[in-house]
């Protein structure tokens, strides 16, 4: 459901420096709170299998790095600033409304 | 811990019960001991386990899945139907997915005094017989291997007596299950020392039924001393079956295996292709064709084992994949150390058809003997520009062009079937496999 | 859906205030003090000692590998990881063992050589050579040290570059190199500026220079040229058992950077390395990677084609006698469009060695118009020696050319017939024919290593030495 805007959780749940990983229609999402900041990208590190939300986060240059091999996302734009990644993870929207975090995917 | 044992489901105590009904006390106990190893072992998971690395069955959930019932209708009319075209001479097995097992044309092996039934059956009469042919398949070699182990039902039996050169072949017609069922089928063949054999295994379901359905087969073949084994197996499953499958033959003395056969249908595949290359003198011949198309994932392993001296063995998998569709090819070559003179070759080749298509592979060897030769060579390529202008200039359609040059590449595999019915049948099918795509890309160049 | 919030943020347990440098001593073993006693020693800015604590959570936190060589040996706690005791420091050319002393003498390595790579004395003898070559490589403004002064003299260019090849938590062996790192090159080669000397490990001017965990860190600026070599064929003793060094090297558009390593660490040393690079746009790496000590190495130089038009070439060649087991290879990764890779390894076994490649092609979607080929050879001495090849392979893109070949085999019988029928004994024959296997990798070398190698290759045959 690329587009549709899915609520996933509660801003409570996901304090600054910390993160969450949630599957939308079995797709794994992770969602990072940097500094008060929401970002959102796809759980799966594009290198290898690995879980995004279990990495390190780099508030400084709001960057994830990824547990397995420690390749760093920009948070912002998914781009894989370290190798051994090469290629980038997909962004999504995500936005606060009421209380509750909502994400909508990126095709 | 497996998710998959819950009530009422294809893979469940219920099911189990069903199968230790049936079967004797030896097969009982086989059956209780897999299932034991099956629950306690995990999933194959891609991020851990090695030969699963690319290829994720996550989204596979067993335990939705209903045990098989009968087959679909019209279903037992295909099986014959093929047949009839590509080797009416045949004996012809057909097993249901619930384990109803009919037999037809066998006389004339019969007569040579060669043993045909289903393999249930074989269990309750020929019980040694049955457990030589399972003796190369260990209860927990894998996940799937005990969940087959546990629950096969019906299956094809043949026994092949000493010095016995099977008039016939013998055809093996395994029906898939119906929709969200899954079904386990089961081929053992034994073939006794210096006796021959050709064997066609043809897994099918409704052609282009959508419905989602789980397959899980296991072939075991014993050769003994001097047996020449030709066997042909055909996998052309509907469109979105999970199947997973083990073919197994264990090589005597101076045996000869020969495997020639073509992977068509199923969503996703993960098939390991074994061959124990035990007795000195032993050879082993595979060769294989694999199309893949639309979003298939066909993933193929094999093992060339060489064991005992002198022994050859010779894999060749050609594979052509286009759309989104993914091969995987990993095999090992592994040689023991008294395995001296060991001759060993792996070749795969693979033709993306598409972008979007994606091929991996990892053949590999390990070596521990001096005294030998062995190697492999593996290609991923493309149709050249020259290769496609010139079937375009001559006005020759899209479609077309894309079946002839995949059957060209094919030929060289197809050409070596034993039987030229056999072979002229398999040319049929890919040519329709191949038409059965959207409009072709062929013409786009890169 | 399943929600599970969890800390990602972590403060050190021994936050780098906290640390009492002075309550470190010269003791075996790896610890936050021992890192933060490092930095401290070299008077390193707060980022590098943030990374280093950082990588030393990540190796603490990593398991060993689960593939490849037998690891079990090694005694992390048993090591030192910076500073030594007194007493190992003041060691003399008496105290290198007579197995490496005699082979010195029959390679006809210069005494000044010896000296260095023994580790008795810092400085090169031939001080004209070395102070001219020194010179120039001023003039043309190429930077050459170790990186401990890179570090600190270079710290703009330092920083942009360290780690952003091999981040410190890649693997457990770069993780511990990235904790304790210690000596190694740092290089850069200023835009257009071809260096036409190799530049060799001891023109630097440091004595840290066979350290365990040495850090290379190697910069060709656009169009620039630089060939590095490493090691050398002598057998070199080293008293650590256990060697980790990263290797880094970015080829920026243009650029072309050929490093070359020829290692012969004693038969006590695990050497696990980690070396990679980057080709940009139009630029070239080549591997030219030897590997005949040690007791187990572990090593798989790689290039990331990055840039259109980029090639890679790896050079392998591995000789594995009783008690070792080289685990090499290499790895290509294509990201983009146009670029070409070729790897060709040669290996050896004897006796009851062991050699295994281990590569990996793969070729991403977007990566259209790619040639890439690999080629490797296995050659069994003996009816105890063992060879492994795992080659990977991922192509995701259709307008790809690609070949893999390999094979195993022992040594023709044909062939020795041949050659004793030319009067030639059966012990020389496979002597000639091994050089002669290895002839693609030791024409590559500068001739002064050439003709060393060759020399080394017959007494390893000649079961003389190892």
């Amino acid at each position: 459901m690329v587009g549709e805007w899915v609520t996933v959780a509660r801003v409570t749940d996901i304090p600054p420096g910390h993160a969450a990983r949630v599957e939308i229609e079995e797709l794994p999402i992770a969602i990072f709170n940097v500094e008060g900041e929401l970002h959102c990208i796809d759980d799966t590190c594009s290198h290898q299998e690995a879980s995004l939300s279990e990495g390190d986060l780099d508030v400084e240059r709001c960057a994830i790095e990824c547990p397995l091999h420690g390749s760093a996302f920009d948070l912002r734009t998914g781009e894989a600033v370290t190798l051994p990644a090469v290629e980038p993870v997909r962004v999504h929207r995500v936005e606060v409304s009421d209380g509750m975090i909502r994400v909508a995917l990126s095709g | 811990m497996t998710e998959a044992a819950t009530a009422a489901g294809a893979v469940s105590r219920e099911s189990l019960e069903a199968c230790l009904a049936t079967s004797p006390g030896w097969l009982a106990d086989r059956r209780n001991a897999a299932w034991d190893a099956f629950t306690a072992m995990p999933v194959p998971s891609s991020a851990r386990d090695e030969d699963w690395r690319r290829t994720d069955i996550g989204r596979l959930h067993l335990d939705r899945f209903a045990p098989a019932g009968p087959a679909a209708p019209g279903l037992l009319e295909l099986a014959r139907g093929r047949h009839a075209t590509a080797l009416p001479g045949a004996a012809l097995i057909v097993t249901d997915p619930d384990g109803t097992v009919t037999i037809d044309h066998a006389e004339a092996l019969l007569a040579q005094g060669v043993i045909i039934s289903s393999l249930e059956e074989a269990a309750e009469r020929h019980p040694e017989l049955v457990q030589r042919g399972l003796s190369g398949i260990g209860i927990d070699d894998s996940y799937f291997a005990a969940l087959w182990n546990a629950l096969w039902r019906g299956g094809a039996f043949v026994y092949v007596p000493a010095g016995v050169q099977a008039m016939t072949p013998v055809w093996v017609s395994h029906l898939a299950a119906g929709g969200d069922a899954a079904a386990f089928p089961a081929t053992v063949v034994v073939l006794d020392e210096h006796s021959s054999l050709t064997l066609v295994e043809d897994l099918i379901g409704p052609g282009a039924d959508p419905a989602a359905r789980v397959s899980v087969a296991v072939t075991a073949l014993q050769l003994g001393d001097d047996a020449r084994l030709d066997d042909i197996p055909i996998q052309q499953l509907p469109p979105a079956t999970w199947h997973f499958q083990l073919r197994r033959a264990s090589c005597g003395p101076s045996a000869h295996y020969r495997l020639l056969g073509a992977t068509l249908g199923a969503r996703l595949q993960k098939s390991y292709w074994d061959v124990i290359l035990d007795g000195r003198g032993s050879e082993a011949d595979i060769l294989a064709v694999c199309f893949a198309d639309a979003d298939q994932h066909l993933d193929h392993q094999s093992l060339q084992l060489h064991r005992g001296p002198d022994t050859r063995s010779n894999l060749l998998l050609k594979v052509a994949a286009r759309d989104r569709a993914q091969s995987v090819y990993g095999g090992l070559i592994d040689v023991e150390p008294g395995a001296i003179h060991a001759d060993g070759y792996v070749v795969n080749r693979n033709l993306l058809l598409s972008q979007g298509a994606s091929a991996s592979g990892v053949p590999r060897l390990e070596i521990k003997a001096n005294d030998v030769r062995c190697g492999h060579g593996t290609t991923v390529g493309h149709v050249d520009d020259e290769e496609r202008f010139y079937l375009m200039a001559r006005g020759i359609p899209a479609d077309e062009a894309e079946r002839l040059v995949v059957r060209g590449y094919f030929a060289d595999v197809l050409d070596r079937l034993p039987i030229e019915s056999v072979r002229d049948w398999l040319v049929s099918l890919l040519d329709s496999e191949i038409g059965d795509g959207g409009p072709s890309r062929f013409g786009e160049a890169g | 859906m399943t929600v599970q919030a969890h800390e990602l943020t972590k403060d050190y347990k021994y936050g780098f205030h906290d640390v009492d440098v002075s309550v470190f001593r010269t003791e075996k073993g790896i610890s936050p003090e021992v890192v933060a006693a490092i930095s401290d020693h070299k008077q390193e800015p707060e980022w590098m000692l943030k990374f280093r604590l950082k990588a030393l959570d990540h190796f603490f936190k990593r398991p060993m590998p689960n593939w490849g060589a037998d690891l079990s040996g090694i005694d992390f706690d048993n090591i030192y990881y910076y500073i030594k005791p007194v007493d190992e420091m003041g060691r003399s050319w008496d105290d290198v063992p007579d197995s490496i002393r005699n082979t010195f003498d029959r390679l006809g390595i210069p005494e000044a050589e010896r000296n260095f790579l023994a580790g008795v004395s810092a400085q090169y003898d031939s001080e004209v050579v070395y102070h001219s070559i020194r010179a120039d490589l001023e003039k043309l403004g190429v930077l050459f040290s170790d990186c401990d002064t890179g570090l600190r003299d270079h710290p703009e260019i330092f920083k942009r570059y360290f780690g952003t090849v091999i981040p410190p938590n890649d693997n457990k062996f770069a993780a511990l190199n990235s904790a304790v790192w210690s000596g190694g090159s740092f290089v850069y080669v200023p835009k257009g500026v071809r260096v036409e000397v190799p530049l060799q490990a001891y023109f630097r001017i440091n004595s840290d220079n066979m350290g365990q965990f040495e850090r290379t860190l190697i910069i060709a600026d656009e169009g620039s040229y630089v060939h590095y070599i490493e090691g050398c064929t002598a057998p070199t003793y080293s008293n650590d058992s256990l060697h980790a060094a990263v290797v880094e090297i970015i080829a920026e558009r243009g650029a072309h950077v050929r490093y070359t390593t020829i290692q012969n660490w004693s038969d006590n040393v695990y050497n696990l390395v980690t070396k990679r690079a980057i080709a940009k746009q139009d630029a070239t790496i080549e591997w030219i990677d030897g590997n005949l000590g040690s007791k187990v190495t572990m090593k798989y130089p790689s290039i990331y084609l990055m840039g259109e038009g980029a090639h890679g070439e790896v050079l392998s060649a591995a000789f594995a006698g009783t008690g070792q087991h080289q685990d090499a290879g290499s790895k290509c990764i294509h990201v983009a469009p146009n670029t070409t890779s070729n790897v060709v390894s040669r290996s050896i076994s004897k006796g009851s060695g062991r050699t295994s490649y281990r590569g990996h092609i793969k070729v991403l979607p977007k990566a259209t118009n790619v040639k890439a080929n690999v080629r490797c050879d296995a050659l069994l001495l003996d009816e105890e020696s063992r060879s492994d090849t795992y080659p990977y392979m991922d192509i995701e893109n259709p307008d790809v050319t690609f070949g893999h070949e390999a094979t195993v085999s022992k040594v023709g019988e044909d062939q020795i017939f041949y050659l004793q029928s030319r009067g030639i004994d059966e012990q020389q024959a496979t002597a000639l024919i091994v050089n002669g296997f290895f002839e693609p990798f030791v024409k590559e070398l500068p001739m002064e290593y050439a003709v060393e190698l060759n020399r080394l290759l017959a007494l390893s045959m000649e079961g003389s030495i190892g």
